[in-house]
C-alpha cells in the first residue's frame, strides 16, 4: 500500500501489484565482417567520390571597369571595322583604282596591326610559359618529366643571350625530383641572370640619376625616371627569354610592382638606413648633393632592375 | 668597405636587402611547431601525409580542406603553400613522396610502423586583409611537424620514475588479469629471480627477452600502456645493453652495488638519460599546438582492458607533454595553445555513428576535453570505404564497405553499436573483435588533388585556424 500525504505527493511504501515490466533494451550489436558482398558495381577498389572544387582567387573575374573597358573597345573596334568599310566604298564608288589603293592601304595598315598582335601573343605566351614553370617549380608534387622539359625549354631560350647558362642543361634533364630541378636552375641560370640584371640597374642608375641631374625642370624628373624605368623593365625581360610586347609589358610591370608592393612595408623601416647610406656613398653623395632626389630616382632604378628580375624569375619568391 | 667604394649601388643593395629581409621575417614569418600524437597504430603518419598533400593541394587551389579554407577568406587570401627548406635540421626528413607511392601503389599499402623520428615543415603564404595589411606585405606561416614512434611516447611518463617505482607499478600491472596471461612465461621465470640475486649479464639478457616477448604479446592483444617504449621498437640505433632491463619484485629504492637490481636500475636510469637528451630534448618539448590521435574503435573492440589502457596511456602521454603550469600560463608560454584530441578511422563507421564514436572519446579523456583550448573530433585522414546499407540478420544496418587488409575483394563491415560514452560491464562480456582495418583507396600517387579524408580539415581548422586569421 501506499500512502499519500496531505501534499498528495507519494511517500514510500510497498506496493501490492507487481512492478510493471522494464522495458526491453537491445542489446548492443556486436562488430562483424559481413558474408553478404555489396551489391552488383561496388565490388572494386574503393574510389573515393572526391573532387574538391576550386578556390577562389583574389580580384579574379570582371569588375565592373573591366566590362566598361571592354564595351569601349567594342564600340571602338566596330566604328573602326565601319569606317574603314565605309571609305572603301566610298573609294569604289568614285574609282575602282581608288578603291584597290584604299583596299591595299588598309589592308597594310591591318597586317602591321596584326604583325604587333601577333608579336603580343607571342610575348604572352612567354610570359604565360614562364609562370607555369614557377607554378610547377612550387609544388614538389608536380610530376617531374614535363617540369624538367619547361625548365629546358626555358633554359635554351635564355642560353641565346647568356650562353654560360647551359651548363646546367645536362644537369636538368637528369633531375629526378622537381626539387633537384628548381636547384639546378637556381645556381646555374638565376644566379647569373641575377648579375646581369643588376648590371643592367647599375647602368640604368647612372643613366637615369646624370639625366634627372642635368634636366633643368624638376617636373620632368617623373618623366625621365618613368621612361628610363620601363625601358630598363623590357631589358631585364628580354635577358629572361620573355622581349615583351606591350601587353607583356604591363603584365610585368604589375607583378614587378606587386612584388615591391609585398615588402612595401619593410621598406620604409629599411629606408631610413638606404638614405643614411646615401650620403655617406661618395658617388651617389655627389649626384645627390648636386641635384636632391637624383641619387633616390638612381638607385630606386638599380632596385627596379631586381624587382623585375625577381618578377621575369620562374622560381618562387623566397625560394629565388 | 672595399665593396661600398667599389660598387656602391650593391653595397646599398646589400644593406637594404639585409634590412628588408630582417624587418620582413619579424613582420611576416610565424613558425607553429605542431606535434602530432598518439599510440601506434593510431595513424600518426597517415595523418601527416594527408595533412600535407591536402595543404599542397590547397596551394594548387583545391578546396581540400574546406573548413582551413573558410578561415582563409573562402581561400582568397591563400596566396601559396609549398615545402620549407630543411635547413641543416638533425632530425631526418619525412619523405611524403615515398609514402604517397606506397599508399598508392599497384598493391596499396599503409606506412609501416614509425621507426625513428622525422620531421617536415611546410610554409602557407597568406594575404592579409586591409589597406595597412597589404603594406605590410603577406604573411608566411611555417608549420612543423614531428612524426614519432607512438611506442616511445608511453617513456615520457617514465622519465620522472625511479626503477625501483616503476618496477613495482609495473609488476601489479602485469600480474593482473587479462595481462598476466600475455606475462605468465615472464611471470614464472621471475619466481626463481631476486632482487638481490648477484648481477649477471646472462639472467638480466633473458629477462628482458622474456619481457619483451610478454610486451609484444599484449601490444597484438590491443594493449598500449608498455613500457619501456623502445623495447618494442628499438629504433634506427638498434638493440643496446642499455634496453636490457625489466621488472624485479621488492626492487629496493637504493640497491646494493653488484646485485641484479643494482644492474637493471642503472641501465633503467641510462635509457631514461638517452631517450631524454636523444630522442627527446628540442623535438618533443618545443612545440606550440597538439594533436593527440586515438584509435577509439580499435580500444572498444579489444575489450574492456584494452579500453582502460588506451585510456590511461593517452592521459598520460598529453600530461607528460603539458607545459601549463600556472606560471606558464600567466606569462603566455602555456603549451599547448591548442591541443585537439581526433578518434581516427572514422571511415570504419558509417556516418550516422561519427558523432558516437567523437563522444566516446571525449569520455575516454574525461574532463581534460572540455577544458578551454581543447577540442574532439573523430576524423579518417584518409578515406578508404564508402557508407552502405546492408541486411544483417534480417535487419538492416548502416555500415561501410571497403577492401579489408590482405584481402581482394570488397567487404561489408559493421562495426556494431558506438556507445557515446564508456560502456558498462555487460557490453564488455562480447568476446574482442580483432579486424587489420581496410586497404587505402585507389589514389593519384601525387595527391594533386589532395588526398580523401573525413573531418581533417574542422580539426585543422581548430587548431590552427586563428594563427592563419
Amino acid at each position: 500500500m501506499t500512502d499519500r500525504g496531505a501534499n498528495g505527493r507519494r511517500g514510500p511504501g510497498f506496493a501490492d501489484a507487481q512492478p510493471p515490466a522494464r522495458e526491453e533494451v537491445a542489446p548492443p550489436r556486436q562488430p562483424a565482417i559481413l558474408a553478404e558482398v555489396p551489391p552488383a558495381g561496388d565490388a572494386g577498389a574503393v574510389t573515393p567520390r572526391w573532387s574538391p572544387r576550386r578556390l577562389g582567387r583574389p580580384d579574379s573575374g570582371s569588375g565592373t571597369l573591366g566590362l566598361v573597358a571592354a564595351g569601349a573597345g567594342v564600340l571602338l573596334a566596330a566604328w573602326a571595322v565601319f569606317g574603314l568599310a565605309g571609305l572603301i566604298a566610298g573609294q569604289f564608288a568614285v574609282s575602282p583604282l581608288l578603291g584597290w589603293l584604299s583596299v591595299g592601304a588598309v589592308g597594310a595598315g591591318l597586317g602591321l596591326i596584326g604583325a604587333a598582335g601577333v608579336r603580343e601573343a607571342r610575348a604572352l605566351a612567354a610570359l604565360g610559359r614562364v609562370d607555369r614553370l614557377r607554378a610547377a617549380l612550387a609544388d614538389p608534387a608536380a610530376p617531374v618529366a614535363p617540369v624538367r622539359d619547361q625548365a629546358l625549354a626555358w633554359v635554351s631560350e635564355v642560353a641565346r643571350r647568356v650562353p654560360e647558362v647551359e651548363r646546367v642543361t645536362p644537369a636538368i634533364a637528369a633531375a629526378a625530383s622537381v626539387e633537384e630541378v628548381a636547384g639546378h636552375l637556381r645556381a646555374g641560370v638565376i644566379a647569373p641572370l641575377e648579375a646581369e640584371a643588376a648590371r643592367l640597374g647599375r647602368r640604368a642608375a647612372v643613366e637615369g640619376g646624370a639625366v634627372v641631374a642635368l634636366v633643368p625642370a624638376p617636373s620632368l624628373d617623373a618623366l625621365i625616371a618613368g621612361w628610363r624605368g620601363l625601358r630598363l623593365v623590357r631589358e631585364v625581360a628580354a635577358l629572361y627569354g620573355l622581349a615583351p610586347g606591350l601587353a607583356a609589358t604591363r603584365r610585368l610591370v604589375a607583378r614587378t610592382v606587386s612584388i615591391a608592393a609585398t615588402t612595401a612595408g619593410a621598406d620604409l623601416i629599411a629606408q631610413t638606413a638606404a638614405e643614411g647610406l646615401v650620403g655617406a656613398t661618395p658617388v651617389l653623395k655627389e649626384i645627390a648633393g648636386t641635384v636632391p632626389g637624383a641619387g633616390v630616382a638612381a638607385f630606386r632604378l638599380y632596385r627596379l632592375a631586381l624587382a623585375t628580375a625577381a618578377a621575369c624569375s620562374p622560381l618562387p619568391q623566397r625560394l629565388a | 668597405m672595399r665593396l661600398v667604394r667599389a660598387n656602391p649601388l650593391a653595397a646599398l643593395q646589400r644593406l637594404l636587402d639585409l634590412g628588408l629581409r630582417t624587418a620582413d621575417d619579424a613582420l611576416n614569418e610565424t613558425t607553429i611547431r605542431l606535434a602530432v600524437t598518439g599510440l601506434s597504430r593510431a595513424g600518426k603518419t597517415v595523418f601527416i601525409v594527408s595533412a600535407l598533400a591536402n595543404l599542397l593541394a590547397m596551394g594548387r587551389r583545391h578546396d581540400t580542406l574546406p573548413a582551413l579554407a573558410r578561415r582563409l577568406g573562402g581561400g582568397e587570401r591563400l596566396v601559396a603553400v609549398h615545402r620549407a627548406p630543411s635547413g641543416s635540421a638533425t632530425v631526418p626528413h619525412f619523405d611524403l613522396e615515398t609514402k604517397l607511392a606506397a599508399l598508392a601503389g599497384s598493391t596499396p599499402a599503409w606506412p609501416d610502423r614509425t621507426t625513428d623520428l622525422s620531421r617536415t615543415a611546410v610554409t602557407l603564404t597568406v594575404a592579409r586583409d586591409g589597406p595597412l595589411g597589404r603594406i605590410a606585405g603577406p604573411r608566411r606561416v611555417t608549420l612543423e611537424i614531428l612524426d614519432y614512434p607512438g611506442e616511445w611516447l608511453l617513456d615520457l611518463p617514465m622519465l620522472s620514475q625511479r626503477y625501483a617505482a616503476w618496477s613495482r607499478e609495473t609488476l601489479a600491472l602485469l600480474a593482473s588479469p587479462p595481462r598476466s596471461a600475455a606475462g605468465a612465461p615472464f611471470l614464472a621465470w621471475l619466481g626463481g629471480v631476486r632482487a638481490d640475486d648477484p648481477a649477471d649479464e646472462a639472467v638480466a639478457r633473458r629477462g628482458h627477452e622474456l619481457y619483451r616477448a610478454a610486451l609484444l604479446s599484449l601490444r597484438e592483444q590491443g594493449f598500449r600502456w608498455l613500457q619501456p617504449g623502445r623495447a618494442l621498437n628499438p629504433g634506427p640505433r638498434g638493440d643496446a645493453p642499455v634496453l636490457h632491463f625489466f621488472p624485479v619484485p621488492d626492487a629496493p629504492e637504493h640497491p646494493a652495488p653488484g646485485t641484479l637490481a643494482a644492474l637493471l636500475a642503472e641501465r633503467h636510469a641510462r635509457y631514461r638519460e638517452d631517450m631524454q637528451e636523444t630522442e627527446f630534448r628540442g623535438k618533443l618539448d618545443r612545440f606550440d599546438r597538439q594533436i593527440v590521435l586515438v584509435d577509439v574503435l580499435g580500444a572498444l573492440h579489444a575489450g574492456e582492458a584494452a579500453f582502460d589502457d588506451t585510456a590511461r596511456a593517452i592521459a598520460a602521454i598529453a600530461k607528460a607533454l603539458r607545459r601549463d603550469g600556472l606560471l606558464a600560463r600567466l606569462v603566455g608560454w602555456a603549451q599547448p595553445s591548442h591541443l585537439a584530441f581526433a578518434a581516427t578511422k572514422a571511415d570504419h563507421v558509417p556516418a550516422s555513428a561519427r558523432p558516437a564514436l567523437a563522444a566516446l572519446l571525449a569520455a575516454l579523456i574525461g574532463a581534460e576535453a572540455t577544458a578551454e583550448g581543447r577540442s574532439v573530433h573523430a576524423i579518417a585522414a584518409l578515406c578508404a570505404t564508402e557508407d552502405v546499407v546492408v541486411r544483417r540478420g534480417g535487419e538492416t544496418v548502416e555500415a561501410v564497405s571497403g577492401i579489408p587488409v590482405g584481402e581482394r575483394e570488397r567487404r561489408s563491415f559493421d562495426p556494431g553499436t558506438i556507445p557515446a560514452a564508456r560502456p558498462d560491464a555487460a557490453w564488455w562480456r562480447a568476446p574482442p573483435f580483432r579486424f587489420d582495418g581496410f586497404r587505402p583507396p585507389a589514389l593519384d600517387p601525387l595527391a594533386r588533388e589532395g588526398l580523401p579524408h573525413l573531418g581533417l580539415d574542422r580539426l585543422l581548422a581548430e587548431v590552427l585556424g586563428d594563427a592563419l586569421a
